[in-house]
């Protein structure tokens, strides 16, 4: 309808356009917004006004008419013909301001609704810039600045119409250029006019300048611009900076105030986009903290519980198998607990496949373990072998061994397994001392009974130990072979004597023989007691069969077993036959057994003092000697081979390897020199026995 | 041989450290720090190589206890070594390996640790953790103030030669990152060569990475 009248209007009067302005509200209501007009240049001083050849302007009451066009026609009757529709243009003009209003509100909403339902994209900033210029009908390309705090400069966020490369390096001071001063003074602008607008920007930095330039599409300074500040809660957070390159465009008060309200509404997406975003970011922190605070808390809850569980068997002394099956049933990965000379104390199902690498004692990181008393690491095909050591009261008492084939299982178990071999640390030094207390008690008595301590005390301690005092009383002595300590640990080696207090224990139990065992720093031993009621005869067999067994040892041991002796308080006497036995075994090595009753000669010997014996060599054998050692010769040898083969001529010339002339001589110089009488059996079984006590006292 | 700190600001959710040491140019071996990582310090007979296999799995978002077990598994050194982890959430973990020289030890405290061996005494990581606590103000600020009162409590017993600070802000750009290779008080040196350079590499930092991410002059 109003573009109809309009037109009818225009045409009434042969021209091109009509333009009509509201004086009180500067509404402009036009045929042709394409053709310029220039109502605003009239000077009122008449009705109307000739502004140019092809633009007459009438001036009335409440509006002014303009009318463009080349023919001609009469103005006072158009002016005439104005008054009279006077109402029919007010009319009209209100139409339109109602119509505008409507298009505001519509856009408004149009881009409230756009802006919302984007508010959480990422791409929002772009959004905005879009939006706003498609809004205002005038514009054609158009800014958004954000201030960053950070370095407290004007940032290019998003734009339409200029080039990326060249505005995002834009960096505005407060209160330079345009946007800048409207940053700063925290109030819109508008400027319509190139000049007007080239002037404005002249105040910028040449870096910024230049970047401006290079960011325009055809031509570098609009017609119009207009800038409001982006403002939430009292804090100005940027710029929004619209322009116009349209040639003589103009932007009005309505589209700053279309910009503004605009700009109103950014500021709030743009400020709750970014709380999104910052609320999003922690979210995911969130996340990430709380799963990791879940697997801390799980791993501590193992930890915790693995804590109780041991607490409680270590309450209720429920000692260290309780404690090493708790600690299978609270890790996946197979183990197993070794003593310091790598005998298995322990072990998983799992861990029955592994085996420990060759040498592993000797193995640099183990001996680092030892060392340290830490754990170690050794890289394996199949996965790693961790090897924590086990503490003893003094020394590492063994290694519990785990093999990890997932390393970060690993990594999250070992703070348990550092807490398992602790805890099995502290049941086994306790178990040690328990033991240790034991044998001291059982030792106690014995040294009771070989000091000769009032047989009163001797009885409470027997019967406090199941013996009766009136039984047959045999002592078995051990001691570990010389040998097998060399390069040992303490620890190692009295291990090895627990072992060896271990077999004695089997043995007597094996045949159902009662005693005490125990070890004092000297012997490893038993005490071992018959019943008075079965007689001596039968103790006498029990020990020959016992004899039999401990020689199979596998304990690198000597044993000395003393005779059998009636009543607790003459254990002492089987004491020191076994203590004989041990001494004559070191001069035997073939041997790990010797009972005095089968001592055989020596058992004689054993009887008798070392000067005593020396004596008796010197007497039978001492003239050869010491022709010998004038001589360097070698007839004692010989007759050592003669008196070990009995008098085998033929075996004697075999292992001297000499001639069987020489031997005959060398025999009959022997005789000469002992004035031996080959034929007198009894000087023949002197020289036997010196030879033997002479081969006795040597070996000693 | 070395005392140190390593910590993270609860109000930017910075990582920093600082390390003094009587041995030349401790920078080259620790800390290692990473934005928005996590941080490791390695000392006594120092493995830089932990440093790096920390971060890589810090990174992953492992926790510092984690991340010290991955490490400490890994190293068959691991008793003659000081390890502290700190993580993305600001937990710090420790391990002083029993061959370290004495006095050796860690304090471990809200989003910080301190740590030493072969110090004069248990004072000295006392004094740089109250320091540290006590300190207000940026986080360098407050590491540097650590590290003299350590030095100021005794410090090494061997005595001192280098020293190093650093704070981690945006990835790949440095924020504090100050050596001191040789010198006589290299704490001090580290503190003047600060107070005199931070007004060009630090105040302007957030300007400087702006400008080289997007190709122009400050």
């Amino acid at each position: 309808m109003q573009d109809d009248i309009l037109t009818a209007m225009k045409e009434r009067f042969g021209q091109q356009a009509i333009h009509i302005r509201e004086k009180a509200t500067d509404h402009i209501l036009s045929s042709e917004p394409s053709i310029a007009c220039c109502m605003a240049k009239a000077d009122s001083s008449g009705p109307w006004e000739r502004l140019s050849e092809s633009e007459v302007v009438f001036d009335l009451d409440d509006f002014q008419v303009a009318l463009v066009g080349p023919a001609s026609y009469n103005a006072e009757e158009a002016l005439q013909y104005f008054e009279e529709h006077t109402p029919w243009i007010l009319f009209l003009l209100e139409h339109d301001r109602k119509q505008q209003d409507d298009d505001f509100l519509y856009l408004l909403m149009h881009t409230a609704k756009t802006l919302a339902s984007k508010m959480y994209d990422e791409n929002i900033l772009e959004v905005v810039i879009r939006s706003v210029v498609e809004a205002i009908t005038a514009a054609d390309t158009g800014f958004l600045f954000l201030y960053d705090e950070q370095i407290d400069k004007l940032l290019v966020r998003s734009a339409v119409g200029f080039r990326k490369e060249s505005y995002q390096k834009t960096r505005l001071k407060a209160g330079e250029g345009v946007s800048g001063q409207v940053f700063a003074n925290e109030e819109p602008m508008i400027i319509n006019g190139e000049a007007e607008i080239r002037g404005a920007m002249e105040g910028m930095s040449p870096a910024n300048y230049r970047y401006y330039l290079a960011s325009t599409e055809d031509r570098p300074f609009p017609d119009c611009m207009m800038s409001v500040p982006l403002r939430f809660q009292n804090e100005t957070i940027g710029v929004l900076t619209i322009d116009s390159f349209q040639v003589h465009a103009a932007f009005t008060k309505r589209d700053l105030l279309l910009l503004e309200t605009l700009a109103d509404h950014v500021a709030i997406v743009i400020t709750h986009s970014r709380l999104y975003q910052q609320e999003k970011r922690k979210r995911e922190e969130f996340q990430r903290t709380l799963h990791a605070l879940r697997k801390e808390h799980e791993m501590m809850q193992r930890t915790t519980d693995f804590h109780n569980r041991l607490t409680n068997i270590a309450a209720r002394g429920e000692g260290a198998e309780a404690i090493v099956d708790t600690l299978m049933r609270t890790v996946a990965h197979p183990f197993a607990i070794y003593d310091s000379l790598l005998h298995p104390f322990y072990e998983t199902e799992g861990a029955a496949e592994k085996s420990l690498p060759e040498n592993f004692l000797s193995h640099d990181r183990v001996r680092y373990v030892i060392k340290t008393n830490k754990w170690q690491v050794i890289p394996a095909e199949d996965g790693n072998l961790i090897v924590l050591p086990i503490m003893g009261a003094e020394a590492v008492w063994g290694f519990l061994c785990v093999w990890a084939a997932d390393d970060q299982l690993a990594e999250n178990d070992i703070v348990l397994f550092e807490y398992g071999a602790t805890v099995l640390s502290l049941e086994l030094t306790k178990e040690e001392a328990v033991k240790e207390a034991e044998m001291n008690a059982k030792g106690e008595l014995v040294e009771g009974i070989l000091t000769g301590e009032s047989r009163e005390t001797l009885e409470v301690q027997a019967a406090n130990l199941g013996l009766s005092t009136s039984d047959y009383y045999v002592m078995v002595l051990g001691r570990l072979k010389p040998g097998s300590v060399e390069g040992l640990m303490p620890s190692h080696i009295k291990m090895q004597k627990r072992e060896a207090v271990q077999f004695l224990e089997e043995e007597l139990s094996k045949r159902g023989i009662r005693g005490i065992t125990s070890m004092n720093r000297s012997y490893i031993f038993a005490m071992v007691s018959f019943s008075e009621a079965e007689g001596k005869a039968s103790a006498r067999d029990q020990m020959k069969s016992l004899v039999a067994g401990l020689e199979n040892t596998a304990v690198p041991l000597h044993i000395g077993v003393g005779r059998v002796h009636k009543n607790i308080t003459n254990v002492n006497k089987s004491y020191t036959d076994a203590e004989k036995c041990l001494e004559l075994l070191e001069n035997n090595p073939g041997q790990n057994v010797i009972s005095f009753v089968n001592a055989g000669i020596y058992r004689f010997l054993l009887q008798h003092s070392e000067e005593e014996l020396d004596l008796f060599i010197d007497d039978i054998l001492g003239p050869l000697l010491n022709y010998d050692q004038k001589k360097n010769g070698e007839l004692m040898k010989t007759l050592a081979a003669y008196v070990t083969h009995d008098k085998d001529l033929k075996k004697v010339t075999q292992e001297l390897n000499i001639h069987h002339n020489t031997l005959y001589y060398r025999i009959s110089r022997i005789q000469e020199i002992l004035e031996l009488d080959a034929g007198n059996m009894d000087e023949w079984f002197n020289i036997q026995l010196a030879y033997h006590v002479y081969k006795y006292r040597n070996n000693q | 041989m070395t005392y140190s700190i390593i910590a993270r600001c609860k109000e930017t959710g910075k990582f920093g450290a600082a390390v003094s040491t009587c041995f030349p140019g401790v920078g080259a071996y620790s800390p290692h720090i990473e934005a928005n990582t996590g941080a490791v310090i390695t000392q006594g007979w120092v493995n830089p190589a932990l440093g790096q296999e920390g971060l890589n799995y810090l990174r992953q978002s492992y926790t510092a206890n984690e991340t010290l077990n991955h490490l400490l598994i890994k190293d068959p050194g691991k008793e003659l070594r000081q390890v502290a982890v700190m993580d993305q959430y600001g937990n710090s973990s420790a391990y002083t390996g029993v061959e370290n020289d004495a006095y050796k030890g860690h304090i471990i405290g809200e989003q910080w640790s301190v740590q030493g061996n072969i110090l004069a005494g248990p004072e000295v990581l006392e004094e740089m953790a109250r320091a540290f606590e006590e300190s207000t103000g940026k986080l360098e600020v407050r590491l540097l103030d650590a590290l003299a009162a350590g030095d100021n409590a005794g410090g090494e017993t061997r005595g001192k030669q280098s020293a190093v600070i650093k704070v981690v802000d945006i990835d790949q750009f440095p924020y504090v990152d100050f050596r001191v290779d040789d010198h006589e008080e290299p704490v001090q040196e580290l503190r003047r060569i600060y107070e005199k350079n931070k007004s060009v590499l630090i105040e302007r930092y957030y300007e400087w990475v702006d400008a080289v991410k997007q190709g122009i002059v400050l």
